[in-house]
Parts: structure tokens; sequence; C-alpha cells
């Protein structure tokens, strides 16, 4: 199965973004200081990836969940991110969440507006009787 | 892009979801992603740019511009970064890779973008360049981690 190159890369201007946030404002990243950490992003999904996967087969399941990357984290020693990520997660969490309440309260408000039509229409033909 | 108004909203991640998906998916064993999995993972992938970008920018030298050579050097050095460490190897000096190319037998390729004797914007009298290209294929790289050893040996 041929994959170009670059589906398996992230993008670098991008990475170089996020990059430049945790710097000061002046400083300059070099072309293949930009590429490297790009390739080194790239390669830390897979890593993560495969840390998540174990764990997920570990407890016989097919699909990566949450706590699946939490835990990969410990386990490949990059426990400095965990707080940060489930405080997000939190967030990401709430969010899924008002939408699918927006969703439904879209649905509930088509359903009465349809039901107070139908019931318009069978009040005319109580009239004409 | 369909969907966006006058209220802007404040992005959750900033990494191609898409892009972090089809990755994730060509690790051989995986089969499904949760979506927690797959936000997490991108978000994750963020705070490590953060954590390599800072460090790498702590040990430089100057300053004013993170180089290569910043990052390879936190990636050789930190233990953390050990899943990395074969494909960001440290540079090494032209003059270096000469000699081990005639020990060697092979013929010296030279970078397109700079000559021997263009030494932009370095300071340093040595002819000393990033050898090593990230964007080559790994096979390429693989030549050039041979080429550290070497010069390991034989100092």
């Amino acid at each position: 199965m041929a994959q170009s190159f670059d589906d398996l890369n992230l993008p670098n201007a991008v990475v170089t973004r996020i990059a430049k946030e945790v710097l000061p404002e002046n400083v300059s990243i070099g072309k293949e200081a930009r590429t490297a950490l790009a390739k080194a992003a790239s390669v830390f999904v897979l890593y993560i990836t495969s840390a998540s996967n174990a764990l997920a087969t570990k407890n016989n399941r097919k699909t990566i969940n949450g706590l699946d990357v939490i835990e990969a984290m410990h386990e490949t020693d990059f426990h400095m991110f965990v707080e940060h990520l489930k405080e997000n997660l939190e967030y990401f969490k709430k969010i899924q969440q008002e939408k699918k309440d927006a969703v439904v309260k879209q649905k509930l408000q088509k359903d009465g507006e349809s039901n107070c039509a139908a019931s318009n229409d069978n009040a005319d033909e109580n009239d004409i009787q | 892009m369909a969907g966006r108004k006058g209220k802007r909203e404040k992005k959750l991640v900033k990494l191609p979801e898409s892009r972090i998906k089809t990755i994730m998916k060509s690790s051989p064993e995986v089969e499904n992603i949760g979506k927690e999995a797959l936000f997490l993972v991108n978000k994750a992938t963020e705070f490590f740019i953060h954590y390599l970008a800072k460090s790498a920018h702590a040990i430089s030298s100057n300053k004013q511009e993170l180089c290569y050579s910043d990052v390879a050097e936190i990636v050789q050095t930190n233990e953390i970064m050990s899943f990395i460490k074969e494909i960001m190897p440290r540079t090494i000096t032209f003059s270096q890779y000469k000699e081990l190319m005639v020990a060697k037998g092979l013929p010296i390729e030279y970078e397109s973008s700079e000559s021997e004797s263009d030494v932009k914007g370095r300071k340093s009298n040595e002819e000393d360049f990033d050898y090593f290209e990230p964007e080559q294929s790994y096979e390429d790289s693989e030549n050039v981690f041979e080429m550290e050893d070497e010069i390991k040996e034989s100092k």
C-alpha cells in the first residue's frame, strides 16, 4: 500500500507555529530544525499510538480509548503531560456533550413544529363537519 | 469552510485531526480509535512539540535562532527521547564527512543549497555544516548514523 511520504508527516508550518508558542517572540527556527521538529512529532504520534494500542489489546478491546492514551503517557515517561491532558479531556467531553444536547434540542423543536402543523390540519377538518 | 460565522471559536486543537488519524492508522495492529483517544493524542503531540522546542532553546548557544543541532542534542542526551534517537543524530563537520567518505571509498555529496566554502551566518571559522538533512529518506539517514558511530570509534 503506497503512501506518500507527506501523508505520514505532520505539516511543517503548523508544527513551527506550535513550537513558537513557547519561545520568545524574536526567535527564529532554522529550516532543518523545523523539519526535525515535525518528524519528531510525527514519530511521537506513532510511539504513543503503539503504547496505547498495546494497553487496549491487553484489556481485550479493539478500540483505543482516552484512558489508554493517558496510561500510555505514564508508560512512556511523559508523566508531566498527564495533568494537562486530563484537564483538556474534561473540557473536550463538555464540548461534545453540549453539541449532542444542541442536536437533540434542534430535533425536538423540529418534531414539535411538525406536530403543530398536523393538529392544525385536523382542526380544520373537524370544523367543516 | 462551512459553519464559520461572526463569532470566533477558540480552537481546541491545532494539528490536523485527519493527518493524526492517518499516522495512527499506519501503525500495524491498530484497529479502531475512539474520539477521545484521537483528541488526546493530538493534544499530547502539541505538548511534545512545546517540550522539545523549549528544551532545545534552553541549551542553544544562539538564543535568536533554534538550529537542528540544538534539537539533535536534546534528543541524544534526554532519556525520554530515546525513541527518536536513531533518526536525529548530531551533526558532523564537513571535514569529518569527507574523511569518512574517502575512507569508505564513497563519493562525496554536496548539499544543493550550500557549497563547500559557503558558511553564511556562521561565526566559527571551522567548516561546520549541518550535514544531516532530515528531509532525506530513512535509508540515507542510516548512512549518516553510521558515520556518527565511526567518528566515536576513531576518537
